[in-house]
């Protein structure tokens, strides 16, 4: 195992130092020409050497080069390429103000942008949607929703219908790392998860990792979902917004200090409690309960100098559900809030150093009243990070990642305050966790001949748990028989592990290359869900010494080809995941209040594997993509289902989707997409039986787990957008949506609906299915101006 | 919590105009379980049933019900640690059949009861403890709430009680009108001490009732009240931690039926063996005694 760390980090440092002659080099960044705004992952290419670098997440790249005149190419997907020629004789600072396709005339969507990552680069199992793109695309209710699309993608299955939530990979909803610039977002879901917390209008782009995770993320096992943030036009200001059916949104962007600084904020909120009101009579018993949500996105950026920026931004959001009935009423709030404060600074030409303070939050609130009693019950999560992030760009063969993180963790158990009659019940203390998480990581992603590129990197990850903290200990029969108490800043459980990434990327031929990744992940910090989607009740529990990290070695291999002339981008990709330490809620939990809730738990082992097919089109008036995942996710708990393996809640054995855009004209774009999914798996019992009170209870098998399966999923989503003016000034388009056009009731959950009166006349047993959406259109009208 | 959580759940899927539609499932087809049903308490002989579970078919006559009774398992029990045991009677009632003790058996507290059932060549057994009694401070009456359509003669019962130290206590209620049968609170008999434990607390009395009754409206209004003039038992005993569990789950259970965003539930027996559910159950009881005035 030694050996293997060290072979690894002799690979990782040895091409890095190799020539020695008179180098310079050509630096700078890539943004948009009219907003100011930065291009992620743009591509600065060096047509003499057909050789390349991406610029990185605040759109720097640096390329060290010979002595020379080279020609350089800066593209980016939509945009107008940039050709220049520099003569290299000193360092060159030169920034690329790349214009947007639709800005530029029509004939200008030029082939020159290629889509050469898709073979070329070292990644795999990754995937980048532009907002701009996504927009095009059908929605439901009026509400673009960014991890919806995502969810279209090969490898990605959504945790039901019209749910944000999302699978990748046959891995949990909570092995999902979503950041907002950064910060670890808890709960991406409103409307409990019907809607991400994402404002499309405040969203730059999103990247996708669900294979070869490269060392800089860690934490999570399946996958990293990276939005960002729009930063805000630094040339003027302007103002984006639409209404739609249930929502409204409105965005105001502009510079601080023209050229150098600008802001970005974003508003959103429901009005489904506004719409109801009117029909919902004083009298009735659903008066006074209603739902709703919003968030605001606040982003600042300042250019201090040449070589220093800063960052501000911010999310807030919250749901707020009421229900007013005769007997008891009920209120609960939840959302999240995140802050992420960056400082970029240029030690010099080829060494970019971001450092980040960032905060996340994410509260559960629930409270109850019922004649003599009342009551609230709380959780949360709540993290402190310091991060520092180096990008080293020593030649152009090399391109260096290093850095460290920390994090604070505090998890707040499900608590309960309140009111019995005269008497307040609180607890003495709250029982909360806390956690040190720490990593350093290296990683290089570099040439290493002609045809092979490698990517390789190490991550150390730490985690600690520490006191305060009362551990009770459970005998046999599941009754307190002792607790041990830790004091403050006691440490009660440490982890270190080591984790090699490896990619590596063989071309066999001018448009197509040979990809084979090695990814091992650990997460500490996991969902303690008994619901198998995503529910705001659900509690993040810290690994501890009851609960160990999950544990995954991915391995994946995959074909890339580019063809015809790079319009299209496919790739076929295997996978296998090998899974341990996971988590389940033991048999016959039924969720309650727990002072140590991982005494609830029982830990397995699992394995995913499937193969994914790809085909992209990004270019030209029609562009889109079709998908297909063949895949199977397997799960052995000794203690659940008599030790038998069962199939995941997710386990799917196809998806596929087919999404595909149009645009006719100046005025028209089309878009359609059709998925098709196996039914996801479900419990059914064996048999109903009686107790004396007349109470009836069901039968399930031992190895009841996941038998059944829904019926196969699939609809069609339709979409016509409509730019009803355009001019430099003034822009204003309305969205149709036609959500499951040929209104197929697709199976969101089947249950046994038990009617009678088994003394008279008997019992009727009827399984019904549910369907939550049927056919809905919507409209939604945006503007920009 | 989670059923409050699921009714928003449901009824935000409502708004949605979400549809439901009646399907056709091919059932799994399997041997039914044998359902077990004992009580032991302080003072009081054991009672045990013993009955089938139905397969799912998609009627179910109140012949199939009655069909369900075992009447040829063999009941027994020992004491503590004694080996001799003791073999409980069937006896009939029209088709339903119990068995019970006939040699002067009672509960005692801080006993232990071992249980076993034999029947068609299958054995199940289980074991529960009768614990001391944590009585019941004191009950009050007082009138119903004005939102009660006939308020006047309704009144509500309200239990004050001192929790006792150390956590880990479980209880259960039941209720008894009049002449009627003990019922527990459908979907709500037990308690645990989670968040009271050793604090002074109250808590309001509902009344049982039968679940074999159909709960139309009118009979719900009422439903957890008593009326003037009515003469309450209320028992409130101490149950352990396995019994708590059985109770805990088939309640979750129950009371999620027909709901469809329930995650599955797994109602944790008492016994040992394949192929049974069931509870045994010992009541370290007190048994209160309300006279509500008929004014």
């Amino acid at each position: 195992m030694k050996n293997k760390f060290i072979f690894l980090l002799a690979l990782l440092v040895s091409p890095t130092f190799l020539f020695a002659q008179q180098k310079f080099s050509i630096s700078g960044f890539v943004k948009d020409a009219f907003s100011g705004e930065t291009l992620i992952g743009s591509t600065v290419v060096i047509k003499e050497l057909g050789k390349g670098i991406n610029s990185n997440e605040y759109g720097y790249y640096s390329i060290t080069l010979p002595t020379g005149k080279y020609q350089i190419v800066a593209s980016f997907l939509g945009y107008k390429p940039i050709v220049d020629t520099i003569n290299l004789t000193k360092n060159v600072k030169r920034n690329f103000f790349l214009k947007s396709n639709s800005i530029v005339s029509k004939e200008a969507i030029v082939l020159a942008e290629k889509a050469e990552n898709n073979f070329k680069s070292t990644q795999m199992g990754t995937q980048t949607l532009q907002m701009e793109k996504v927009k095009t695309l059908p929605v439901i209710l009026g509400e673009v929703d960014i991890l919806k699309t995502l969810q279209l993608l090969p490898g990605v299955q959504s945790s039901g219908e019209g749910n944000s939530g999302f699978y990748v990979r046959g891995g949990g909803p909570d092995q999902n790392l979503v950041l907002l610039d950064e910060a670890t977002v808890y709960n991406s879901g409103h409307l409990f998860g019907f809607f991400s917390v994402f404002n499309s209008d405040a969203i730059n782009s999103v990247t996708l990792i669900k294979g070869g995770m490269p060392a800089e993320y860690g934490g999570r096992l399946s996958s990293v979902v990276n939005v960002n943030m729009k930063e805000g036009n630094n040339q003027s200001y302007h103002a984006t917004g639409g209404v739609g059916l249930i929502a409204s949104r409105l965005t105001l962007e502009g510079p601080i200090q023209k050229g150098k600084s600008s802001f970005m904020l974003a508003a959103r909120r429901t009005y489904i409690d506004a719409l109801i009101k009117p029909f919902v009579s004083s009298t009735s018993t659903l008066s006074g309960s209603g739902y709703y949500f919003y968030d605001l996105n606040l982003k600042l950026n300042y250019q201090l100098s040449e070589k220093d920026r800063v960052f501000f931004s911010g999310y807030y959001g919250k749901d707020q559900f009421l229900f007013k009935g005769e007997r008891f009423g009920i209120k609960f709030p939840w959302g999240n809030s995140t802050t992420t404060m960056r400082w970029n600074h240029l030690f010099n030409e080829k060494l970019f150093v971001n450092t980040t303070a960032l905060f996340s939050d994410y509260v559960f609130k629930i409270g109850a009243s019922q004649s003599n009693f009342d009551f609230e019950l709380f959780s949360g999560v709540r993290d402190y990070s310091t991060k520092v992030d180096f990008d080293y760009f020593p030649n152009i063969r090399n391109q260096v990642k290093f850095g460290a993180a920390y994090t604070f963790h505090t998890f707040t158990p499900t608590t309960a305050t309140g009111t019995i009659g005269e008497s307040s019940i609180s607890p003495e203390k709250i029982n909360r966790q806390y956690a040190n998480e720490a990593a350093a990581y290296f990683s290089n992603d570099f040439d290493l001949t002609e045809k092979i590129k490698i990517n390789a990197g190490l991550r150390y990850a730490f985690f600690q748990q520490i006191g305060p903290y009362d551990r009770y200990i459970q005998n046999d029969v599941g009754t307190i028989s002792d607790t041990i108490s830790y004091g403050d800043g006691e440490n009660i459980k440490t982890y270190h592990r080591l984790e090699p990434r490896f990619s590596i990327r063989f071309q066999t031929s001018k448009s197509a290359s040979i990809k084979a990744a090695y990814t091992v992940t650990n997460q500490f910090v996991n969902l303690a869900s008994l619901s198998g989607s995503t529910l705001p009740t659900d509690l993040w529990v810290p690994a501890s010494s009851v609960v160990k990290p999950q544990f995954c070695t991915q391995y994946s291999i995959g074909y890339f080809r580019n063809l015809k002339d790079d319009q299209f981008e496919t790739s076929v990709e295997l996978y296998y995941k090998d899974l341990k330490n996971l988590i389940e809620f033991k048999e016959n939990t039924t969720g309650r209040l727990s002072a140590n809730i991982e005494n609830d738990f029982t830990f397995g082992i699992g394995r995913s594997y499937g193969a994914e097919f790809f085909i992209k089109k990004s270019v030209g008036k029609f562009n889109g993509w079709v998908g297909y995942t063949h895949s199977y996710a397997q799960r052995t708990f000794a203690d659940l289902n008599e030790g038998k393996t069962f199939f995941a809640r997710y386990d799917r054995r196809h998806d596929g989707s087919i999404v595909l855009s149009y645009t006719l004209n100046n005025k028209w774009t089309f878009g359609s997409v059709f998925v098709y999914g196996s039914g996801a798996a479900f419990n059914l019992p064996t048999s109903l039986v009686f107790f004396s009170n007349g109470t009836q209870g069901l039968y399930f098998e031992n190895d009841y787990r996941n038998k059944y399966r829904l019926s196969p999923y699939h609809r069609l989503d339709i979409s016509a957008t409509y730019t009803a003016k355009k001019t430099a000034k003034y822009e204003s388009t309305w969205n149709f949506s036609i959500y499951n056009v040929y209104n197929h009731l697709n199976q969101y959950i089947v249950y046994l609906d038990i009617q009678g009166d088994i003394l008279n006349q008997g019992l009727k047993v009827q399984p019904k299915q549910i369907t939550v959406f049927p056919f809905i259109p919507s409209v939604t009208w945006n503007f920009k101006f | 919590m989670k059923r409050y959580i699921l009714l928003s759940l449901l009824s935000v899927s409502m708004f949605f105009s979400s549809c439901e539609k009646d399907i056709n499932i091919d059932f799994p087809v399997a041997p039914s379980p044998y359902v077990i049903e004992g009580y032991i308490e302080n003072g009081q002989g054991p009672f045990v049933t013993v009955s089938r579970g139905i397969s799912f078919i998609n009627e179910i006559s109140n012949d199939d019900f009655l069909n369900l009774f075992v009447d040829n398992a063999k009941v027994s029990l020992t004491v503590n640690n004694d080996t001799t045991a003791i073999f409980l009677k069937m006896v009939k009632l029209g088709n339903a059949s119990f068995y019970i003790d006939t040699t002067q058996l009672l509960g005692q507290i801080g006993n232990t009861y071992h249980l076993k059932v034999a029947v068609d060549g299958h054995v199940f057994t289980s074991s529960t403890q009768i614990l001391p009694p944590a009585p019941l401070d004191s009950i009050v009456v007082k009138p119903a709430p004005d939102s009660r359509a006939d308020s006047d003669s309704l009144v509500q019962l309200t239990a004050y009680f001192k929790e006792p130290n150390p956590m880990g206590n479980y209880y259960r209620l039941l209720t008894k009108k009049n002449n009627d049968i003990f019922y527990d609170v459908a979907f709500n008999s037990i308690y645990d001490d989670a968040i009271v434990n050793g604090k002074a607390i109250q808590f309001s009395v509902i009344g049982g009732k039968s679940q074999f009754q159909n709960n139309d409206s009118a009979d719900f209004r009422e439903y957890g009240y008593f009326r003037k003039g009515d003469i309450v038992y209320v028992k409130w005993a101490s149950i352990d931690k396995p019994q708590y569990d059985f109770w805990k789950t088939f309640e979750a259970q129950s009371g999620s039926f027909g709901n469809p965003f329930s995650p599955t539930v797994i109602v944790k027996s008492t016994f040992k063996g394949a192929g049974c559910l069931g509870v045994w159950a010992g009541y370290g009881c007190t048994i209160d005694t309300v006279i509500i005035p008929k004014n």
